[in-house]
């Protein structure tokens, strides 16, 4: 369970990125976060695995609070992430890619030789089966198009052996078929092994399909929350009303660097 | 262009904004003009004494002709120490700079101060000339190709320890949080997202390096310091100018081989 209490974020440059937001999250759900550019989704999402250090409010995963540094590593450990650029190392291999999910479960010098346990390089070709890739697993990352990037993406998360899957829009960049696929493959993971999966997305159509529960973002607040994925007209209005306002924000999104790594 | 139509010309964007920028921009012209006018006239800089060094130079190139192939046997032993020293130099550089990269880029340092600390080396190393390393070496340690190799070292790692800094700063920072957003550890993220990301450019600088500290270990005999250079100063001191020639045309020849053999590794590896 995920439980977020007065989550406020600004940034260095003065964007208020979340004004206080409190959310519990219980587990096994798949829930959907939309909102506009700029409405504070990914900042809320990166929150939740420290990525983002939040000005005030408190997070916990599962009981253990994020903002405690002892916990940080166990958490992301446990907390599966994928992102809206794929964010794979184009130079490695599929499979290196997929291990290196699995490289805090591993010894620091080994894996640096990358000597992996042969359970792990095992189990590494068994997620990259279930997204249907396992044939590409000794190609370069780069030769592989962006939806089967995305796929190395969430086969990547999976080597975790995750409770929580985090996606920060996930189907962006993608081609309507593709981004079908991944959702598909996303929401087969939250049935079958009953992972709690949040999913940031801006498309309303998408969401409607996918989501069990709705949670809607605007300007840093939450404005929606909704355990079904029918959205009326006036909620989507709710959420996306005056959409050229949030727009103007999109260029305030966070420079990640992990100094807290 | 049509046959009898006139063409009009006009610029893209105005060359002058206003009166005030044109003005700045004469001042400019004018400053600029001054600069080589006072450096011209402290370098002494003189067509004419050019003109009345033709005949001199002329006379020198006349005893240089023919080169004197006699001298190549002798000239083996200093050859091959020199692509030594050049091979050692390099190698002991590429080892100094990778911790001091680390330490120098902005978005991998530890802490400012060892940011700052490492900025300090990387610069003060790199505006040191080989020469003055090697007159320190040949000092420190005595004659011989060691002070080369050291002098090169130290002087390669200000240059390519800045390019390392450089790269891993420019990199895709997209991998790396990916990679700390499973909780590896920072050596870890930096084997697996960073490590892959610059090591074509770094090879390509590395081997870059190795080209021009083969051509800089052709003179560091002039001071001592092992290889072709000291045969190439002797000759000099003795006007044996047929004996330089030789020489000179062994260094063209091993700098293009260290060229080639540079860009046939480059081609493989990237």
């Amino acid at each position: 369970m995920i439980a977020i209490r007065g989550l406020r974020k600004e940034f260095g440059n003065g964007t208020k990125a979340l004004r206080g937001v409190d959310l519990t999250v219980e587990c096994g759900q798949f829930l959907v976060l939309l909102g506009p550019s700029g409405a504070g989704k990914s900042t809320l999402l990166r929150c939740i695995n420290g990525l983002v250090q939040p000005t005030a409010g408190e997070i916990t995963v599962d009981g253990a609070a994020v903002h405690q540094l002892r916990h940080l590593t166990d958490i992301r450990r446990q907390v599966g992430m994928i992102f809206q650029q794929f964010n794979l190392v184009k130079r490695l291999t599929v499979i290196e890619n997929v291990l290196c999910g699995r490289l805090a479960h591993s010894n620091i010098f080994c894996s640096c030789l990358k000597l992996f346990p042969a359970a792990d390089i095992d189990f590494a070709l068994h997620c990259l089966d279930r997204v249907g890739l396992a044939e590409k697993a000794y190609q370069r990352a780069d030769q592989l198009s962006g939806g089967q990037q995305q796929r190395v993406g969430i086969a990547r998360a999976l080597a975790q052996k995750p409770r929580l899957i985090l996606a920060d829009e996930p189907v962006a960049s993608l081609d309507p078929r593709s981004a079908e696929r991944v959702m598909g493959i996303l929401r087969d993971i939250n049935r079958q092994d009953g992972m709690t999966v949040i999913v940031s997305l801006h498309n309303i159509e998408l969401a409607g399909r996918y989501a069990e529960r709705v949670i809607g973002l605007r300007d840093g607040a939450l404005v929606l929350d909704k355990r079904s994925s029918v959205l009326s007209s006036w909620e989507v209005e709710l959420v996306y009303g005056d959409y050229a306002d949030a727009a103007d924000d999109e260029g305030a999104f966070p420079q990640v660097t992990y100094a807290h790594a | 262009m049509r046959k009898n139509g006139a063409v009009t010309l006009r610029p893209v964007l105005p060359w002058f904004k206003d009166g005030r920028a044109a003005l700045r921009q004469l001042a400019l012209a004018v400053l600029l003009l001054g600069v080589y006018a006072w450096s011209a006239a402290g370098t002494h800089l003189s067509i004419s004494e050019l003109l009345r060094g033709v005949p001199g130079l002329a006379d020198i190139v006349a005893r240089m002709v023919p080169p004197n192939f006699a001298i190549l046997p002798k000239l083996a032993g200093p050859t091959i120490e020199t692509v030594q020293i050049s091979i050692w130099g390099t190698t002991l550089a590429v080892l100094f700079t990778i911790p001091l990269g680390l330490a120098a880029a902005r978005n991998l340092s530890p802490h400012p101060l060892v940011y700052g600390l490492a900025r300090f080396v990387l610069n003060a190393t790199r505006s040191i000339s080989e020469i003055i390393f090697a007159l320190i070496f040949v000092a420190a340690v005595g004659l011989g190709p060691f002070p080369g190799v050291l002098a090169l070292a130290f002087h390669s790692v200000g240059m390519l320890g800045k390019f390392l800094a450089e790269a891993i700063e420019n990199i895709d920072a997209g991998p790396v949080e990916a990679l700390v957003a499973t909780g590896a550890s920072k050596w870890q993220v930096i084997r697996y997202a960073v490590v892959p990301q610059i090591l074509p450019e770094f090879v390509t600088l590395c081997l870059y390096r190795w080209e021009l500290n083969f051509r800089s270990a052709t003179i560091l005999g002039i001071v001592g310091a092992g290889g072709i250079g000291f045969e190439l100063v002797t000759s000099m001191r003795l006007f044996q100018y047929q004996d330089m020639t030789t020489i000179l045309i062994v260094i063209l020849a091993l700098v293009s081989v260290v060229d080639y053999v540079s860009s046939a590794i480059r081609a493989k590896i990237i």
